[in-house]
């Protein structure tokens, strides 16, 4: 692997991911769903663990995370699409948000999505897209209960492929 | 439903195995590239569908030629201005180290 993004970082924080426990999953096959059809003709949904939310729903619980620093909220928020500059927010605590505040799109590029649909790349888009909070040091909980309720929900709205971006 | 991941840590994503993925070297907080690079962030998606296309081996994961400019680099923007809650005392970074050396991620 030549990208390298451990530069980004302070060096107590590189040296704790080369030696983090990760969740064990060498034993499992990777999980594999083929496309279905062309992304042209492809309904897309995306997920962000940028802790995105609308300004008018529940932000994610940084203050039990700032009380308990080995806890991060498991839950997540559906964003409905079309969601506007003015109305996102960001709660997480481990990247610098006032970037995604400028422009959401360099970490949830939902306006970019939207231009290939109108240009005809992509063949439409779901009227959610989801976002939660990536710092979840013990993901029992997120992969166990959340994350299946998440999936649940995209396959609900229809969607055939989705793209999931870290932050 | 299929999936594809965009990525900054392929070092990671490659352990925890994911079907389709992309990796690229930008800073967190700006993973598709500077606010407002419409170029950049559609350059991205773009890959992102060729790999949902193309990818037929399970733990693809392709890396992405771009790279940060220097000089936003020395920058460092991209640490938020409230370090992060584990990092804000010596007993809770000894929390921290005790989770990495003995911890369930699963408890």
């Amino acid at each position: 692997m030549t990208v390298n993004s451990f530069k980004f970082m302070s060096k107590t924080l590189a040296d704790s991911l080369k030696v983090w426990p990760y969740v064990d999953t060498s034993g499992e096959e990777i999980p594999w769903t083929s496309l279905k059809k062309p992304v042209r003709d492809c309904r897309i949904a995306m997920v962000s663990s940028g802790g995105f939310y609308h300004r008018s729903d529940i932000p994610f619980d940084l203050e039990r995370e700032r009380r308990e620093p080995l806890w991060g909220d498991p839950s997540y928020r559906e964003i409905r699409r079309g969601i506007t500059q003015a109305d996102i927010r960001a709660a997480h605590l481990h990247y610098e948000n006032a970037h995604a505040m400028q422009d959401f799109n360099c970490m949830f590029p939902l306006a970019m999505l939207e231009e290939l649909y109108r240009d005809g790349t992509i063949g439409g888009i779901t009227e959610f897209h989801l976002s939660f909070m990536g710092y979840q040091p013990k993901p029992g909980t997120f992969i166990r209960e959340v994350a299946p309720k998440m999936a649940e929900r995209l396959m609900e709205w229809g969607a055939d492929l989705v793209l999931l971006s870290s932050g | 439903m299929a999936s594809v991941s965009l990525t900054q840590m392929p070092y990671v994503t490659q352990k925890i195995g994911v079907p389709r993925a992309v990796a690229v070297e930008f800073p967190f907080g700006m993973i598709w590239g500077l606010p407002n690079d419409r170029i950049m962030h559609r350059t991205i998606l773009m890959h992102l569908l060729d790999a949902a296309e193309n990818i037929k081996r399970p733990g693809t994961i392709v890396e992405l030629p771009y790279t940060w400019p220097e000089d936003l680099t020395e920058k460092r923007d991209w640490f938020p201005k409230e370090p992060p809650p584990w990092l804000t005392s010596k007993e809770k970074i000894q929390q921290m180290l005790d989770f990495i050396q003995s911890g369930n991620p699963l408890e």
